[in-house]
């Protein structure tokens, strides 16, 4: 009786560590780590050839800013930049990212990448509506959080039929400017393969596009309201997928958008596969491993892409590494991001000798300084002063009037901006373009930083709030300046700059004076308006 | 402002183009556009029908101006006695009644479509006087809001997006947020702060060899010329008389007008003033007492001010909606006296440089509900506008898409606006 109860006890133990061990195997950390690795033979191949293994990686406060923006939008808070810090355990980092990929603000951030790229907007030139605007949304940001696999997702959208109020990936073939068969076909050759249908070779737009000529659509009652549905038809319908798979589609039984959603399905070229790739690290990085633009992946030449202007060896092979995976995982994003993150071209310093500078962003040997995104830069400045600006819409009417405290990156309609967002380039989301989005730092956004009255009186109850706090010695200001506005502490050198600026400053004043001219200062840094 | 090297470089491709003219006639150095935002009515404004019933005109008649033959809205008293210095255009016509729609038609001259979105007329008048315009205040400026981004920059770079002031021009003391250092500092302690900021850039220190950052340091030059530069005090409407005020009148319309004067002055190319609370759905008689009085007198100031001070000529004025308002009153609940949009017909007036004052094109039906004589479109109306601004616009429109697209539609060039052209041959 006892032996029998021990040996299943020790089956069930046996069996659950089997379990576990299989847990493990498969589960997302380990996997991505593997991925890393095998990024990082690629990197250091190159990296070794020209001779960029010296550079070091980025300290643990300046990847803690890193990795917490470009995954959540935010600045990490002051105890999470000590508890991190001072952590001593080997995968901390890998840890973090786990954390960050795992949390709501993930999905916040992920959430406006995708509405960018889907075009989630109520008006002009894209007319989903608000009701639409907030179903398509809610529907991304589930996308995004619950990490649903993109190739799903790609089929649901492009099989879509109901509603656009009720049945949120409808909305995929609503939120296109032109909604022409042709339109539909750019739209989805820039959104899932990543290439400009312009850019194809000539007669593709005609092959491709009688895929998307069966869409019908219908109003209802409901103002604004569409039904999508595919029109039964008669005959044969003849379309060419990009890679010049022509289908004879009898359209009496079969509907010409599921036979281009199983062909984007497989993926053969890994041509969705990289495009995600392409954006992913361009989301993280700064940069697209395409070159220039991330809306212009090279087109196969297997598909009639020219045979130059091919990639350097080391971007083509990291893209391919990297698609490889993602495809095996069927478009898990999280997987994806996790793998770059924990790369050595994430993980590295942002600068390194000038003369080697610019060789080595062009390997992925240092991190590229790139200016932080214009709602991102808006939700600093707001968490830091604690002041967020309403946002409202000025079209369609009934206006819609967003919840006090809603952050910039939270905004879910791009039809809702504001002066300030649009003066640091907020991307109108017309076309899904990521060129939209203008990272450009300008005379006007350098007014406001250092000018805009509003920001201003934000920044003095700042500076009254840390005085406050640290009624102390002035170090302890700087300090805690330093750690609120740039999530890292001041060099001695820093130290001695501001107390030699102290004592310039008239005596009955000195305090207040200093605390607010150095917030403003930090502010108006390089380091606050740039992913370092 | 001085624009950063990529807007400078593109304003100059843009500008290889221009011609030159031998016309008495100058083209415009600046143009001040009152957008009537919402769509004013073109009964109660420049197109009065006092024949038609009272369900159409509301009781309210026409009055004769120093033109003779012009007779115009009762509401407008002050701008009669100046109906020599602008003409009217009674048959503007698009059909649509979408605000959105309207105005980047009006904005642009074009149907909306296409994916990609045009650059609003300011926007290329900008670009195009890039060349001329050395002031260090933006090129396209907005009293005191923009309009929607689908009738900015479109395409164009960022530097030609209209710079919204934002502030009250009622205000003791009007200020452009972010022209001027706020805080009340004294100018050591401001320099001193600057030194501080520029001591502690340890990005750019420690990291000279990375280029992106150099865009900073230009911003930053940009920046600063405009707050030290001395055209920042056109915005400084404790520098006018007293008396220059009150002739404008003190409200938001007429200290915005006085100020777009001034900025005229500062050689800014291009001016809106965006006038907002014309969308009078309901009792709109009594929103069109109040913002009609506001707009003769500021409109009719604006005029002889410009006049008086030799500046017409150089200066081309345009006041429009994106539409006008339907003829006939509802006065159903919830309306209680409203009129509604209307695209068919309305009416646009334009004044100064090379267009002749005094003059009426086009007409209305006897309820200015349809054009019956000579109809204009948005694009016919940009069309004169910008070759009286010395803007060719059949030229190439050069945009990052590599789009072969002229500024306006060529067909925009049949029924452009030659009767009031004071030089009918005058090409740019």
């Amino acid at each position: 009786m006892s032996f029998s109860w021990n040996l299943r006890g020790l089956i069930f133990c046996l069996g659950l560590l089997l379990l576990s061990c299989h847990i493990c195997a498969v589960s997302p950390a380990q996997s991505a780590l593997a991925g890393a690795t095998g990024v990082n033979t690629v990197l250091y191949t190159d990296w070794q050839r020209e001779n960029l293994m010296s550079i070091p990686r980025a300290d643990d406060a300046t990847f803690l800013r890193r990795v917490r923006l470009d995954l959540t939008g935010r600045a990490p808070s002051v105890e999470e930049i000590e508890q991190f810090c001072g952590d001593e355990s080997p995968n901390k980092r890998e840890a973090l990212i786990r954390r960050l990929l795992d949390s709501e603000e993930y999905a916040d951030m992920m959430a406006m990448r995708y509405a960018e790229l889907f075009r989630v907007k109520s008006e002009f030139p894209i007319n989903l509506w608000p009701n639409a605007v907030q179903l398509y949304h809610r529907y991304l940001r589930e996308v995004a959080l619950q990490d649903k696999p993109l190739r799903d997702v790609a089929y649901e959208m492009l099989t879509a039929s109901g509603s656009n109020f009720r049945v949120a990936p409808a909305n995929y073939f609503r939120a296109v400017a032109d909604r022409t068969p042709e339109g539909l076909a750019k739209a989805t050759l820039m959104t899932w393969l990543g290439i400009r249908l312009e850019k194809m070779p000539a007669g593709s737009v005609e092959k491709l596009s009688p895929f998307f000529s069966r869409i019908g659509k219908k109003s209802t009652a409901e103002w604004k309201e569409e039904i999508i549905y595919t029109e039964p038809g008669e005959g044969i319908l003849t379309a060419t997928a990009p890679d010049g798979t022509r289908y004879s589609i009898d359209t009496a039984k079969e509907d010409p958008r599921v036979v281009f959603a199983n062909w984007l399905r497989e993926d053969k070229e890994l041509q969705c596969s990289k495009a995600w790739v392409n954006r992913a690290w361009y989301w993280m990085l700064g940069v697209p491993l395409s070159g220039d633009s991330p809306d212009d992946m090279p087109i196969p030449t297997k598909w009639g892409g020219p045979s130059s202007g091919k990639l350097p060896e080391l971007n083509e092979k990291l893209l391919t590494t990297l698609a490889k995976d993602f495809h095996a995982t069927g478009g898990k994003m999280k997987e994806l991001l996790a793998t770059i993150c924990l790369c050595d071209a994430y993980q590295a310093d942002w600068k390194t000798a000038p003369v080697l500078q610019e060789k080595a962003e062009k390997h992925f040997a240092v991190y590229p300084v790139h200016r932080i995104e214009a709602e991102v830069v808006v939700d600093l400045l707001a968490d830091l002063t604690g002041h967020h600006e309403q946002y409202r819409s000025v079209i369609p009417e009934p206006f819609t009037i967003l919840p006090e405290g809603t952050r910039a990156i939270e905004i879910t309609d791009g039809s809702i901006s504001s002066a300030t967002l649009d003066a640091f380039g907020r991307p109108p989301r017309d076309s899904g373009a990521a060129s939209e989005r203008n990272n450009a730092v300008t005379g006007s956004q350098r007014l406001y930083l250092m000018n805009s009255g509003i920001l201003y009186k934000d920044l003095e109850k700042l500076a009254k709030q840390q005085l406050s706090k640290s009624n102390k010695k002035v170090e302890e200001l700087i300090d805690a300046c330093y750690l609120q506005v740039l999530s890292r502490r001041a060099t001695e050198e820093e130290v001695e700059l501001i107390k030699a600026y102290t004592r310039e400053l008239p005596k009955n004043d000195r305090r207040r004076a200093v605390a607010i001219d150095l917030l403003w200062s930090l502010v108006n840094s390089k380091e606050f308006l740039y992913h370092h | 402002m001085k624009h950063i090297l990529a807007c400078l470089l593109f304003g100059i491709s843009a500008l290889a183009f221009c011609g030159g003219t031998t016309s008495s006639v100058k083209p415009a150095k600046s143009i001040i556009e009152i957008w009537v935002w919402g769509g004013p009515s073109q009964i109660d404004t420049f197109d009065p029908k006092p024949a038609a019933p009272k369900e159409y005109n509301g009781g309210y008649k026409a009055i004769s101006t120093n033109v003779p033959g012009i007779e115009i809205s009762e509401f407008l008293p002050k701008l009669a006695k100046h109906a020599d210095k602008f003409s009217i255009i009674r048959s503007m016509t698009h059909g649509t009644n979408a605000h959105e729609t309207a105005t980047y038609l009006m904005q642009t001259g074009r149907w909306p479509g296409g994916g990609v979105t045009f650059p609003a007329i300011g926007a290329v008048i900008a670009m195009e006087k890039s060349k001329d315009y050395h002031g260090t205040l933006p090129p396209y400026i907005a009293l005191v809001i923009n309009k929607g981004r689908f009738s900015e920059n479109g395409f164009l770079p960022e530097c030609y997006r209209p710079l919204a002031t934002g502030g009250n021009p009622t205000a003791a003391r009007f200020q452009v947020d972010g022209f001027v250092s706020p805080g009340n500092l004294s100018p050591e302690r401001i320099a001193g702060r600057r030194n501080l900021m520029e001591q502690l850039d340890r990005m750019g220190h420690e990291a000279p060899g990375i280029r992106v950052l150099q865009e900073f340091d230009a911003a930053g030059k940009d920046a600063y010329a405009v707050m030290e530069g001395e055209d920042v005090k056109a915005f400084d409407l404790t520098l006018e008389p007293p008396e220059m005020r009150d002739r404008y009148g003190r409200n938001f319309l007429g200290q915005a007008m006085l100020i777009a004067r001034r900025l005229v002055q500062a050689g800014v190319p291009y001016i809106t003033i965006n006038c907002p609370g014309w969308d009078s759905h309901k009792k709109h008689f009594e929103t069109m007492k109040q913002k009609t009085a506001e707009m003769d007198q500021a409109f009719a100031a604006l005029l002889e001010d410009l006049s008086e001070k030799g500046l017409l000529d150089s200066t081309l004025v345009w006041w429009s909606g994106e539409f006008g308002r339907s003829p006939k009153i509802d006065w159903q609940e919830p309306w209680l006296g409203g009129r509604n949009h209307h695209g068919k017909v309305f009416s646009t007036v334009v004044a100064g440089a090379g267009f002749k004052g005094g003059l009426v094109v086009g007409e209305s039906d006897e309820f200015a509900s349809a054009p019956v004589k000579r109809p204009v479109t948005p694009a016919n109306l940009l069309w004169s506008l910008y070759e009286l601004a010395g803007v060719d616009p059949s030229k190439p429109l050069p945009n990052p898409k590599g789009l072969d697209v002229p500024i306006l539609p060529l067909e925009g060039e049949q029924g452009k606006l030659i009767e009031l052209y004071r030089d009918p041959n005058y090409k740019p």
